[in-house]
């Protein structure tokens, strides 16, 4: 291993240095210090990785020889990535070198942005800073002793030396310290191989101990089905506790005890119940806190990694698929300031043994209604489906695209059903307001900028569950700067204060009339937000709830406004806003599916209905003589039904575009080779419409990015930007309303649309982790 | 303007000068079409670095696209009008 | 440096301390029978009026009330703690200090009341316990009626701790860290009491008994559980922390203050 290590670094870093960033890169990879990432698409290896030497050259005085040129992170001028209100800098002289460093950063902050990586374990770029580890310390010129770099803040003229022969030796203390009494479990300990106590041993340790009294042990606690826990390992970092305090807004963990007797953990036996728990995996630098389903199954060493993006809700987390040997074994979050900083949601890390489970490998047709499901090869699945399509009539043929069906196989389907005179393709998204304008299914003020709300209105939406990552976001605001979040929905704990206003559609009502109290705080607002979750256009009365939400966000002049669009959906799956961009549309009502017309017209009932990975069929509304196609890749409700079953590939397997609810569009990568004869799901309609005999224009991966690029241009640039509504357009267009009258239905209460955090679709219904969290958590 | 025969209407639009007048178009005429053609599908969607143009298209997945680039609101009307009246 | 009598190792694994103050509780809270999430947990009137007391103390913001924890703590233990006043305290001499109300060593803190504070003050429940767990005077286990607290650090073991430990072992017929079977009496290893110059001695709930021998203190245990009044301070005839000898310094009146006023100085 060492000589592989060697050999990347001569590859890459300078000649004759070991870099530590390296290390962790081909371990971890999800450093806080790692990548500073803008929007644009990120390269898989830092151009530059940061020189912190193992081999130290020395010169008389004691003093590590360094370059005269420090490199900055990445080899960017990090000055033109600053935001303008930080970029005053001041002059602090780092190892001998005067350099500029960002006023108000801490030392270890600054020696960081000049590329020197200053050992630590506590420390944390997203929580508060606890200084408790000591691992971090450094020498200030003309101080009694070294002071911790993360709690110290850099003042100008400071001479702060990283490499002296007192930081030596304290590093080495504070190592000794921390391995007194941590147990001998490398070899069982699953965070082997990408350990920080272990790195950080091997560079800023001794080589030997000296302990030769026991060591205390520590009861394991029980965190729930998700996180393994061996607390005997645990250093007290509190990484854990300040997350779960912080982030997650999850008091349960703290530290009890004191001392040698210290413990971490909840004291009275209770499971972390936060959808973001799974981050303290990541977070704890020993292997106190590991993944449990991912507990002895492989070594950080042998597992190959493929960035992509989560689709299993509609947030689009950037994630690093782990494999070995065609197999998923793990998926850790990867950096992406603007959708979800470093973390993920617990089904986006832990559901991925659904994808090994009930999957679809073979060409599937039921010769007969009475009969079940025969293999069969491609051709005569192919065959039969096109002969399908062209004895149906146009008007007779459907379409349904599932929640994790990608840009891609939507278009080809969407242009082949079109082909065919049919014009009911839709999308698995209950109809608000028209699709016709991007801002009326978009989060308008994107992910990022939902943090320069300053008055947020929720509707109908269980933004904890919907959106964990998003609510953490909010909760910063509420508690950082005092953001009023009011709520007309489910009442339920969102982890920050907030005025639950109501259920009904009355408040909705008063609100749009502008009647509402709380109207008063939007319309005083410079940069109100309202966010409304799907839940409130899955009902009987979803037209005019429609109707009253444009009215409301028409009505309020700064919610639509040049350099801010304050209204957003909260989209909880991740084919929806591709599809509404595609031209796909929402079903009436989630009961409608089966029938067809968007505007809830009884249209004929459908004899050739193609399901693209769409499990809510209505089985009640399917006419007796409909033939029946699913392609997906997981045998769920809707494959049970089919006539015909085509495999497909699901995400980790296929190159596919999601759109996340901000409507960035953002490419999964292919890790895997799907099971069996599965294939990519556009090109299997492209076979189908060329044994219909109407081939698909575009026969190659260039053809359907090119025809993309026609249809939808926002999604097909592949630089994973957002492009922005206009404000004059978003109000023209969101301005027209139906002017029918409506009945509201004042009894029945604004519910989430999502009833099971852990199931809500084919992968994460397939898995048994999440089956477990689900009895784990069930309320 | 009789769109009946079209069955979708595709509006690109890009960020710069050469879609203003397209952008005054939908601002302007977007609610009269909208009462007109309820049900018509009229996507407009923006993207920084698109040619803006019009699509419509038409049964069995005939399109026909216009370019829209530097004309005004008027002209816009006009090729809608155009596109709505031709046969697919 | 070691008296003939110890048995113990010089050193002593840091696991077992835990175990030796179980008076305290371990840092992981087990469900028992009168002591989980459901046990009901009243305030007195008495503690209420301590509470509003020491909430007068501290701004009233989050992190304020915060603050409230420890002295509220207190007050929890101070009402469970009953065994004070069957303590017939005997004075051994004229003036020696009898508490005329319970001042909370002999109590215990319930999980329920650890959450009617966290309650009460809006703050998390780990705050309590985190609190709760740091300091060992707060005992979260139930106590026997008695709760022998033994003191073994340097001075008393020097004059022999261990086998006053090892009496009251065999007596009682429990380890250091249990509860009798009848609940009257717990036995825990406390630091130094500060009673270094009447060595060894106990504290049972709160009140010192001094100068033990192994079969006086098996004297002291057996009149308090059949409730005889007992004397406190030295079980011996020592009067306070007088030496062998008696008082062989300070023994008339100190001389007037006339340092305290200057113009009294003599000339020379």
């Amino acid at each position: 291993m060492l000589a592989a290590l060697q050999a990347r670094a001569a590859a890459t870093a300078r000649p004759g240095r070991v870099s530590l960033q390296l290390l962790h890169k081909g371990a971890r990879g999800v450093r806080s210090s790692d990548a500073r990432a803008s929007s644009a698409v990120q390269p898989a290896q830092p151009s530059q990785p940061a020189a912190v030497s193992a081999v130290v050259q020395l010169d008389e005085a004691g003093f590590a020889v360094l370059p005269k040129e420090l490199p900055s992170m990445r080899g960017v001028d990090f000055k033109q990535e600053l935001d303008p209100r930080y970029a005053e800098t001041i002059e602090v002289i780092i190892d001998g070198h005067p350099v500029q460093v960002q006023k108000g950063s801490s030392l270890i902050q600054a020696c960081e942005q000049v590329g020197i990586q200053v050992p630590r374990f506590c420390y944390h770029e997203r929580l508060s800073v606890a200084g408790n580890c000591r691992m971090c310390l450094v020498e200030i010129e003309k101080a009694p002793k070294p002071v911790a770099a993360c709690a110290m803040p850099a003042a100008p003229g400071m001479k702060v030396f990283t490499n002296s022969p007192i930081v030596k030796k304290a590093r080495e203390g504070v190592m000794e310290f921390l391995l007194a009494n941590h147990p001998l479990d490398c070899p069982i300990c699953d965070q082997g191989g990408e350990c920080d106590l272990q790195d950080q041993s091997l560079f800023f340790g001794s080589d030997r101990g000296r302990t030769t009294e026991s060591r205390r042990g520590v009861e394991d606690k029980n965190l729930g089905p998700l996180v393994k826990t061996v607390m005997t390992r645990c250093i007290h970092c509190t990484r854990c506790v300040r997350f779960a305090t912080e982030v997650a807004g999850v008091d349960e963990l703290g530290t009890v005890g004191r001392g040698n007797a210290m413990e971490i953990g909840t004291y009275v036996e209770r499971m972390l119940d936060s959808e973001i728990s799974g981050n303290i995996v990541d977070l704890c630098p020993v292997g106190a806190l590991t993944s449990k389903p991912y507990a002895f199954t492989a070594r950080p060493w042998e597992l190959r990694s493929v960035e992509s993006i989560d689709v299993l809700d509609g947030y689009g987390s950037n994630i690093r698929v782990d494999t070995r040997g065609g197999e998923v074994m793990r998926i850790l979050p990867r950096l992406n300031e603007d959708i979800n900083e470093e973390w993920i949601s617990d089904k986006t890390r832990f559901a991925y043994d659904g994808l090994k489970r009930q999957r679809l490998d073979t060409p599937l047709i039921r010769p007969d209604p009475e009969m079940p499901l025969q293999p069969a090869t491609w051709k005569d699945a192919l065959t039969l489906v096109a002969q399908k399509f062209k004895a149906t009539p146009g008007a007779r043929i459907g379409a349904f695209a599932g929640p994790l069906a990608d840009v891609e196989s939507m278009l080809a389907l969407k242009d082949l059903c079109n082909a065919f005179d049919s014009e009911a393709i839709h999308c698995d998204v209950p109809a608000g307001p028209l699709a016709d304008c991007r801002a009326a299914y978009t989060l308008g003020s994107t992910i990022a900028g939902v943090e320069e709300a300053d008055a947020v209105l929720l509707l109908s939406t269980d933004l904890k569950r919907e959106a964990p990552l998003l609510n953490a976001r909010l909760r910063r605001r509420v508690y950082h700067d005092g953001v009023r979040v009011a709520s007309v929905g489910p009442r339920v704990p969102l982890t920050y204060e907030y005025e639950h206003l109501g259920d009904s559609v009355s408040q909705l009502l008063e609100l749009a009339n502008g009647t509402h109290p709380f109207c008063k705080v939007l319309a005083g607002a410079q940069r109100p937000l309202v966010l409304v979750g799907t839940g409130a256009y899955e009902r009987t009365d979803a037209r005019g709830v429609a109707w009253a939400v444009q009215k409301l966000v028409t009505s309020v002049p700064a919610l639509i406004q040049d350099g801010w669009l304050g209204f957003g959906t909260v989209q909880p799956t991740a084919a929806a806003v591709g599809a509404l961009d595609l031209g796909l549309t929402p079903l009436a009502s989630s009961a409608a599916a089966g029938v067809g017309a968007s505007d809830g017209a009884i249209a004929e009932p459908l004899g050739l209905v193609y399901l693209l990975g769409y499990d809510s069929i209505d089985l009640d509304r399917l006419s007796p003589d409909a033939f029946v196609v699913y392609q997906g890749h997981h045998g769920d409700v809707g494959a049970e039904t089919a006539d015909v079953v085509l495999p497909g590939s699901a995400y980790t397997e296929k190159v596919g575009t999601y759109a996340n609810m901000e409507g960035r569009a953002q490419r999964t990568a292919r890790a895997v080779s799907p099971p069996g004869e599965a294939r990519d799901d556009w090109k299997i309609l492209r076979a189908i419409s060329e044994l219909a005999g109407k081939p698909l224009p575009y026969a190659g991966v260039d053809g359907i990015r090119e025809r993309l690029a026609a249809v939808a241009p926002q999604l097909a640039d592949g630089t994973e930007s957002i492009h922005a509504v206009s404000p004059d357009i978003a109000k023209a267009m969101l301005a027209v309303r139906a002017s029918d009258k409506f009945d509201f239905d004042t009894k029945t209460p604004f519910a989430s649309c999502i009833d099971n955090f852990y199931m809500t679709d084919a992968i994460s219904r397939a898995s048994t982790t999440m089956a477990s969290c689900t009895k784990a958590f069930a309320k | 303007m009789a769109l009946r025969a079209v069955r979708e209407v595709r509006v690109l639009l890009c960020k710069g000068e050469a879609s203003a007048g397209a952008k005054q178009f939908i601002v302007d005429k977007y609610a009269e079409i909208k009462k007109a053609h309820p049900l018509l599908p009229f996507l407009v969607r923006e993207a920084s670095g698109a040619a803006p143009t019009l699509t419509a298209r038409f049964a069995h997945g005939v399109e026909k696209v216009v370019p829209l680039s530097g004309l005004s609101s008027a002209d816009v009307a006009k090729k809608l009008s155009e596109l709505g009246s031709a046969s697919p | 440096m070691r008296a003939a009598s110890v048995q113990r190792p010089a050193s002593r694994l840091f696991r077992t301390s835990a175990a030796l103050s179980a008076g305290q509780g371990t840092h992981i809270h087990r469900d028992s029978a009168g002591n989980s999430e459901s046990t009901p947990w009243e305030w007195t009137p008495e503690s209420l009026k301590k509470i509003d007391m020491y909430l007068a103390r501290y701004p009233d913001t989050p992190q304020g009330k915060m603050s409230a924890i420890m002295p509220l703590l207190w007050v929890a233990q101070q009402q469970t703690d009953e065994a004070h006043a069957t303590i017939k305290a005997k004075p051994s001499y004229d003036g020696a200090f009898a508490f005329d109300s319970p001042q909370g060593s002999g109590g215990w803190v319930p999980l329920a009341a650890m959450h009617a504070i966290a309650d009460l003050l809006g703050c998390p429940r780990m705050a309590v316990y985190e609190v709760a767990t740091f300091f060992t005077m707060y005992n979260r286990n139930q106590q026997g009626k008695f709760h022998i607290q033994l003191c073994a650090t340097t001075p008393c073991m020097v004059c022999g701790a261990y086998d006053i430990l090892a009496s009251i072992e065999k007596h009682l017929g429990i380890k250091c860290g249990e509860t009798t079977a009848d609940g009257t009496f717990t036995l825990t290893e406390v630091e130094c009491l500060g009673a270094c110059v009447n060595a060894p001695m106990v504290q049972i709930n709160d009140y010192f008994f001094e100068d033990l021998t192994p079969q006086s203190v098996v004297k002291l245990l057996d009149d308090l559980k059949a409730g005889n009044p007992v004397k406190i301070g030295p079980q011996n005839a020592r009067v306070h922390s007088l030496g062998p000898l008696g008082r062989t310094s300070l023994k008339s009146p100190p001389k007037g203050p006339y340092c305290r006023d200057l113009s009294q100085i003599p000339a020379n």
